[in-house]
Order: C-alpha cells, then structure tokens, then sequence
C-alpha cells in the first residue's frame, strides 16, 4: 500500500500564492473584489475548518476502514483504479453537494462556503467547521464498500479540493468552449454561489460539470445577469463564530418553536428556506416569483 | 496536532488580511438615491414591493415600506449590502433627524438613519400602525 501524502497540505504554499496574486490583481482592476474583514473571515473559518477536519479524522478514517473490511471487490493500485475512483469520488460529491443545498441538515454545515458576499480565491478557503456533525462524509462510503482503499479515496477527494480552489475568481471569464462543457469552470462556479434567482441552487459540480448537465441542475452564466453572491439572507458581520454556526442556531430555534413532530422533523430536513407556514422563501418561491415577473414585464 | 504548522497558518491567515489592508482593497458601499435603495431592496428580498422609501443622507441605510406597511431596512455591510424585514414590535429611537432601528437579528445590529425632517415622519407612521414596540424619543 502506497505511502500517500495529503495533497491539500502540499497545496497550501500555492493557495497562498494564488491569493496574494488575487489581491494584487485586485488592487489594480478592481478594489471592490476584496475586503480585508471578509478576507479574514474567510481565513479564519478556513483555518478552523482545518482543525476541525483533524480532530475528527480519526473518527472518519475508522469508518472508512470499516466499510472497506466489508468491501465487494478488491480494488488494486493500478491506473485504471486511480481514474475510475476519481470519477466516483466526484460523482459523489456531486451528491453530497446536492444535497447540502437541498436538506437543511447538510446545509447548516455548508452554508458558511457562501456566507461571503465576495467571490475570490478566499472565499475558496471559507470552510465548515461542522462537517463531521453533519454527516457529511457518508457520501463517500459507498466507494470504500465498493472496495477503493481508503487512502486512494481520500488522495483523489484531496486533488478534487484543491481543482476546486482556482475557480473561486472573477478574474477569469469563460474558458474554451470544450473545458466549459466538461470541466467545472470559474463561471459555473460563479453560478452557484449566486444568489440571482436564475442561478439559486445549480451548478453542484466538483470537478466535472457534466454531473449537473446529466440531473438537470446546470445553469450558465449570463452576461446581462451578472452574479450577486452570499447566501438569500446575507449575514451581515464579520463575526467568525456567528458565520460557522449560524444555520444550526437557526434549525435549534425553529424546531424549539415548530407545532407538531412532523414540522420539528421538516425544519431539519426539508429544503433551506422552508417554513411550516410558509412565511419564508426558499429557493423555488423566488425563482417562481422572478419568473412570474418576467412573464408580467416581457 | 502540528502546534509549529498551527502557529504559522494563523500567522498566514493575519498576514494576508493585513496584505489586503495595506493595498488598500475593499470599498464602502453607499446608496445614492431613492431608485438605487428601491434596485438594493429587490436583490436583498425580491419578495418585498415597496412604496416609499427612506434613503440615510449618507447614503448608508435605507427604510422601505410596503403597501400593508411591512419595512424593511437595508444597510451597507463593506462593499455590498444587506437588508432585514423589521418584524412588530419594532425598537426604534427618534433623536430629531435621526432615527435609530434595531431588527430582531442581534447579529445585524442597530442602524441609524439620518433622514433629515422625514424621521419624524416615519417614525409617527410606524407609531400609528402600531409597529412600534419600544419608541423613544430623545
């Protein structure tokens, strides 16, 4: 069994680099790209995700090996392993990430990504530091039933974080026609942290954007809708703690208050946005209500 | 745990938002006039339809209201903005031009809005509507 390296930590100088880079670039087109209080909010709640992600690694990885003890096949470190798993693994990000926007319990964790209302190679670090508690590794274990071994797992997810990192940018517009049918760009990623009610929930993809055109949640990027980022009730603070824990604060408050075991349930797993008396909007009332607009004005 | 590897990504994490300071990125958003609160209004609740607005002198804040009288209140946050539906009782203090407004979200925090003569005004409408919980006047 190969020694493998975490290749996100490799990574580490180069995010560093890129985002002085960023900043640079910034300073010459476009001062409003970045602001030092949201940099460090982003930073800091990257850094915490990071702890985060040790202290609960042992707990994932046992689970990891577990599931691959039980394995179906026997998996070998040879090339065609190597690029099938990474295929997977995005396939199941897909899923995971999907599912992250869709159910309020996976979306508690998440929502810190797009609590930035910038769109720059920072915000790419702005990471959970709540991952563990939702759950949200249990996407991946059907690949180790299936019998890729767990380091060979977690090396391709790594090389999937790290692809992700450059497309956090307005600095690149669109790529060739060719990347942009296959490939997760910049502009489909500008799509999904969105919150114009074209773009609200598309554009789920990891590494490969053919997953979203395949389930019917690819959205592109329209020049006369530029994209407005953040999250549909933007947070308003700086405050580093408020930005990781808000959505669970939120889904503790509405069960607390929900009528009825049913609708305690649904403040946890339904979509964002969802409320027992449909006070609040969700992803699919606003994108009704900009097409009914639409349909009024055109 | 790496404490070596630990204490240098904070030291990053400082360094590089101290980077973006002394270049001097990030700006103040402001709201010019009432058009430009009414377009902010829509990106931050598409769902709310005002009919009159109240637009801070310096262009930091704006009160909306809609037609059964909901408000709401957009602030900017940096470079960008963000807006709360004042949910009655609303907190409100009126201190001659400037009326002050706390939404139910202490994460939001108070906003102050210099509206010149038209404080008075909206202040005395949300009191009439019964929107006011706590009103002081200073």
């Amino acid at each position: 069994m190969p020694d493998l390296p975490d290749p996100v930590n490799l990574a580490v100088p180069a995010f560093i680099s890129l985002v002085l880079l960023e900043m640079l670039v910034a300073r010459i087109r476009g001062r409003h790209r970045y602001d030092p209080k949201d940099t460090l909010t982003s930073l800091a709640l990257g850094l915490g995700s990071t702890i985060a992600g040790v202290l609960s690694a042992g707990a994932v990885i046992g689970m990891a090996w577990w599931f691959w003890n039980h394995r179906v096949f026997d998996i070998p470190y040879v090339w065609w392993a190597w690029g099938l798993c990474f295929v997977l693994d995005d396939l199941a990000y897909y899923a995971f990430h999907r599912s992250a926007h869709r159910v309020r319990w996976f979306w508690a964790s998440h929502v810190i990504h797009h609590s930035s209302q910038h769109y720059n190679l920072s915000t790419a670090l702005r990471q959970t530091w709540t991952g563990f508690l939702s759950l949200a590794f249990i996407f991946r274990l059907p690949l180790f039933l299936i019998g890729f071994p767990p380091a060979m797992v977690l090396f391709c997810g790594g090389i999937n974080l790290i692809y992700q990192f450059w497309i956090h940018t307005e600095m690149i517009g669109r790529m060739p026609r060719w990347f942009e049918a296959v490939m997760n760009t910049p502009s489909h990623h500008r799509v999904h942290h969105a919150t114009n009610p074209r773009y609200l929930d598309k554009n789920y993809a990891g590494v490969f954007i053919v997953w979203d055109r395949m389930f019917g949640s690819f959205v592109r990027e329209h020049d006369d809708d530029r994209p407005r980022y953040g999250i549909v009730k933007n947070l308003g603070s700086y405050n580093v703690l408020w930005a990781a824990f808000h959505e669970w604060a939120g889904i503790a408050k509405d069960v607390w208050k929900a009528p009825g075991i049913g609708n305690k349930l649904r403040y946890i797993i339904a979509p964002p946005g969802w409320s027992h008396d449909g006070s609040r909007d969700s992803s699919e009332t606003i994108r009704a209500r900009w097409h009914a607009r639409l349909q009024h004005d055109g | 745990m790496n404490w070596l590897l630990l204490a240098g990504s904070l030291a990053g994490v400082l360094g590089l938002a101290l980077v973006a300071r002394l270049l001097g990125l990030g700006e103040e958003a402001r709201i010019v006039n009432a058009e430009h609160a009414l377009a902010v209004a829509d990106e931050v609740d598409s769902g709310f339809d005002p009919v009159a607005v109240a637009v801070d002198r310096a262009g930091y804040a704006a009160l909306l209201r809609d037609r059964v009288g909901q408000l709401l209140l957009i602030r900017a946050h940096g470079g960008h903005f963000v807006g709360r539906r004042l949910m009655p009782p609303v907190e409100a203090r009126l201190d001659r031009n400037q009326l002050t407004l706390t939404p139910d979200d202490p994460m939001f925090g108070s906003v102050t809005l210099n509206l010149g003569a038209h404080a008075a005004e909206w202040a005395s409408r949300m009191r009439n509507m019964g929107d006011v919980g706590t009103m002081t006047d200073a």
